[in-house]
């Protein structure tokens, strides 16, 4: 039980840093942009990588944070007939939901890996200027993948235990 | 159909490209009774970005695809032989460096776990300007859209400002004037119907890119032997047809520019020094990025004679 | 029906009733139609794609735009802006609750998407909207449907790409979406104010009135509003930015104002960044799964079947238009309205054409039809963006934004019967 808990408060740590890395690329894709608008209006130079990077932060806003995101409860379902079940069944549903949430993203985050690592073995390059080794954004990428399977993992295990699968803490959507 | 194959293709449904892969689909299905089709999806419609094809037939996402050798220097760095700026003059030089270079990609793709079964060139490019050029002094300052390391290269060492821009991001900063100028083909060019921005079309014809058409071998080693010997022969045989609807493209485009109202000039000798001049070094960095290309290019000029 | 639809339409409502989150729930259905209809490597298909989707450069704005309304939800801006513009609407049928259709049209100036337009807008209005006492659904369901406008006033992404595919030009497809632009904004004003005079319930009280020096007293609360709009526009439409980068200047804009107000904090701006990354990645877990269920239909040729069924059946002008809304109506129901769009148009567009139609024309009816498959259920991006806001249940957000997909329905007849109100504008410019 103790390890248990170990493992998913672990997995939610991870999670977290996820997150931190997407909003750090958020932030770099910000700058980045303002950045050139800045240089190619007044000095008449562009950054080389503007284009190639901006793509690269977009995957990585889009998918570091997402296992976070479902442990915040911030992924979107249709909610409609599962709240009109007696809540014994409503926890029954919850958890097949994330079994089979678990297996789905799994088999994205294997897709995932297996395609970075022929990516590394292969040294496939960026066609951009900077000719960037693609194991890298893919790499990270991937990485965004298997934080998501492993946060189905952990709420799964939280569902089987009975603990609370889900921790909006600051981050409670909603207006309401 | 015994075999079904999706064939990805970047470009629009009308593109000459498209309609060519349209027809070899047609005619790979009449020979073979019906026994090997291919649905060609257009305009990206399978997700396969153009710089992505390499890897996506390699991996066996998609069967078949089409794709412009330059776009997947990543992949294979050699397959940026022929946009060296200047190498190329005309479609017999660039006959003349497929039937060195072409037997070298063929090989490295099989590495990759592809067969070509055609290539066939993109009309000669052009530079596409709001302002006329006749001296290079006339481009220092141009804000100009390139789309990788070579076309950066140049455009910079032109005294240009090299813009890396998405292709959703052109039109509009057509339109606002972020951006003055862009090179491409003159099928490009009617295609996105650059006369509403820009005035100017000088064929510069500094650098040729070449699609080919390729199939993940696992689907082709799928294929009995008499099946591979008649897709074959059909590639060879329109092969030829597509290189001459390739030759026409420029003339008949340049033509619809002229239609349009936009004045179509060849680059003045001075342009075309200066740019051989700023390129000039570009085939020496190419050969030593990639020492594979020394022998080639060496049989290449030797076959040409310049 | 073909035993492929029967499994998309089963697993569909099944996975989505049974609570499966709709990101998962598209994704299983590409995955599992291919496995058993396709003898392919689907694995290796779905990690192309899902690189693709996530690095494709359509999406940066996204984030930025996400990120500047995360960001002006810090400021004192959306207070701003309805101080400034109530003692002006008192007297307008339905009041302040025009604030989103105004917004949505002005924001949609600069954002090329329909999502982010939805999203920034929705962070800035809803919350005071519904603070002040407005009608809940009249305040969503109005953020759904003019937050669709951001791909009818250019400039649009899917405009860029309709024109590259159908080889039309992309400027003047870009004026010809200006006019039924505008007139769905007021057809939309039209109808707020016609529900809320038949039922002033759904209004608050009114608030007191003002004297004419406090009045233009309001109009000073504007000001940073002003400076934004100004500042955005101003740098996209002078050549300075993109429209990739008008939604960095977006995000620039929205710290000057926060710095101008002195609310920023390292505390918030984290916050902020955490905001734009929940947003994130659930609009990116449900494009994603989208964008690979249309390519696995489009493998799987299922649009490109039904179209040709359509073409096969040899329709009137009117009625071919009428089946078409209706089929494309249905695949945005589930599909990404775009990839369908690029899946049929080489069926669609030939055949529209030789019925006589401008292929600008149908290139506005297919970004209104974009529009609607935006905010219809089960899968409509809008309708998600507002729910990550507010936490609404999507079929109640969906009933709410109804009756503004039924005014796009009224207005796609308007726009057959009188072609002029699309093509009268692109016209006279060339
Ligand atoms: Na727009
Ligand atoms: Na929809």
């Amino acid at each position: 039980m103790t390890a248990l808990r170990l493992l998913t408060r672990f997995i939610d740590r991870l999670n977290y840093v996820g997150a931190v890395v997407a909003a750090l690329a958020a932030a770099l894709l910000a700058l980045l942009l303002i950045v050139e608008v800045i240089t190619t209006s007044a000095f008449a130079w562009s950054q080389p990588w503007a284009i190639e990077f901006s793509t690269y932060l977009l995957a990585f806003v889009l998918f570091c944070g997402t296992g976070w995101t479902l442990r915040t409860g911030g992924h979107i379902r249709v909610a409609a007939v599962t709240q009109a079940l007696p809540p014994a069944a409503r926890r029954l549903m919850d958890l097949a939901g994330s079994v089979f949430g678990l297996g789905v993203t799994g088999f994205i985050a294997v897709a995932m890996v297996s395609q970075a690592i022929r990516t590394a073995e292969i040294g496939s390059r960026s066609f951009y200027p900077l000719a960037t080794p693609l194991i890298i954004p893919q790499g990270l990428l991937a990485a965004g993948f298997v934080l998501l399977a492993l946060a189905f993992l952990a709420r799964v295990l939280r569902a089987l235990v009975n603990d609370p699968v889900e921790d909006a803490g600051r981050h409670a959507g909603g207006i309401e | 159909a015994d075999v079904q194959w999706d064939v990805s293709l970047p470009w629009g449904p009308t593109e000459f490209h498209s309609t060519n892969a349209q027809k070899f689909a047609e005619e790979v299905k009449a020979v073979t009774g019906g026994a090997v089709e291919m649905t060609i999806h257009t305009g990206g419609a399978l997700g396969i970005k153009a710089n992505e094809s390499l890897r996506a037939v390699e991996d066996g996402a998609v069967p078949m695809a089409e794709y412009a050798a330059f776009q997947n220097v990543g992949e294979i760095p050699l397959l940026g032989v022929e946009s060296i700026p200047f190498l190329i003059s005309d479609y017999n030089d660039l006959a003349a460096l497929m039937k060195i270079v072409r037997p070298v990609w063929e090989a490295e793709l099989q590495k990759r776990g592809q067969k070509v079964l055609y290539v066939v060139p993109w009309p000669s490019q052009n530079f596409f300007t709001k302002t006329p050029v006749a001296t290079l002094d006339d481009l220092k300052g141009v804000r100009m859209r390139t789309y990788d390391r070579v076309t950066a290269d140049m455009v910079t060492r032109l005294g240009m400002v090299a813009l890396q821009m998405n292709n959703p991001d052109i039109v509009p900063a057509l339109a606002s004037g972020k951006l003055d100028a862009v090179m491409t083909s003159g099928t490009t060019a009617v295609a996105q119907k650059y006369w509403e921005f820009l005035k100017h079309a000088y064929n510069t014809n500094h650098m040729w890119a070449s699609n080919l058409m390729v199939v993940n071998l696992d689907e082709w080693n799928r294929l009995d032997p008499k099946q591979q010997k008649m897709i074959e022969a059909t590639a060879h045989k329109l092969e030829p047809q597509f290189w001459e609807i390739s030759k026409a493209e420029h003339a008949k485009r340049m033509d619809e520019l002229r239609a349009n109202g936009m004045t179509v000039e060849p680059a003045s000798d001075a342009l075309k020094t200066a740019m051989r001049e700023a390129t000039a070094s570009m085939e020496g960095e190419f050969v030593t990025a990639n020492p594979a290309a020394a022998p080639l290019l060496d049989a290449y000029h030797k076959a040409v004679g310049h | 029906m073909s035993l492929p639809l029967l499994l998309v339409f089963g697993m569909l409502v099944g996975l989505l009733s049974a609570g499966v989150w709709v990101g998962i729930t598209l994704t299983s259905i590409g995955l599992v139609s291919l496995e058993v209809f396709r003898n392919m490597r689907v694995d290796r298909f779905l990690a192309g794609d899902l690189w693709s989707t996530a690095t494709s450069a359509e999406l940066v704005t996204l984030p930025l735009f996400i990120l500047m309304g995360e960001l002006l939800f810090h400021t004192r801006l959306s207070e701003n802006l309805f101080s400034g513009l109530s003692p002006w609407t008192r007297r307008l049928p339905g009041r302040l609750l025009h604030v989103n259709v105004l917004g949505c049209t002005l924001f949609a100036a600069v954002s090329g998407s329909s999502a982010a337009t939805t999203a920034t807008v929705g962070r800035i209005t809803l919350k005071e909207l519904l603070a002040r006492g407005y009608d809940r659904n009249l305040a969503m369901g109005s953020l759904a449907g003019a937050g669709t406008l951001g791909f009818l006033i250019p400039p649009s992404i899917p405009m860029i790409v309709y024109g590259v595919l159908a080889n039309v030009s992309i400027l003047e497809l870009f004026m010809a979406g200006i006019v039924p632009g505008l007139i769905l904004a007021l057809l939309y004003m039209g109808y707020l104010g016609l529900r809320t005079t038949i039922d002033p319930s759904l209004l608050p009280e009114a608030e007191p009135r003002l004297s004419w020096g406090q009045k233009f007293g309001a109009l000073l609360s504007l000001a940073p509003v002003l400076f934004l709009i100004l500042f955005v526009i101003g740098s996209m439409y002078l050549g300075f930015a993109s429209v990739t980068e008008a939604a960095a200047m977006g995000v620039l804009g929205a710290l000057l104002v926060a710095l101008g107000q002195r609310t920023l904090t390292w505390r918030k701006l984290f916050d902020a960044l955490l905001g734009t990354v929940r947003t994130c990645s659930m609009i990116g877990l449900i494009i994603s799964g989208a964008l690979f269920l249309s390519k696995a239909m489009a493998r799987l040729g299922l649009p490109v079947e039904i179209a040709g069924q359509i073409e096969a059946l040899g329709l009137h002008p009117y009625m071919l238009i009428a089946v078409l809304l209706v089929f494309y109506l249905m695949l945005g129901c589930i599909l990404d309205g775009l990839s369908a769009i690029v899946m049929t148009l080489p069926v669609t567009l030939p055949l529209v054409t030789a019925a006589g139609f401008d292929p600008i024309w149908f290139g506005v009816f297919l970004i209104v039809t974009v529009e609607m498959a935006q905010i219809t259920p089960p899968v409509g991006f809008n309708l998600f963006v507002i729910q990550g806001l507010t936490g609404t249940p999507i079929l109640k957000l969906a009933r709410a934004a109804l009756p503004f997909c039924l005014i796009m329905v009224a207005f796609v007849m308007l726009m057959v019967l009188v072609p002029e109100v699309v093509t009268a504008l692109p016209k006279s410019l060339s």
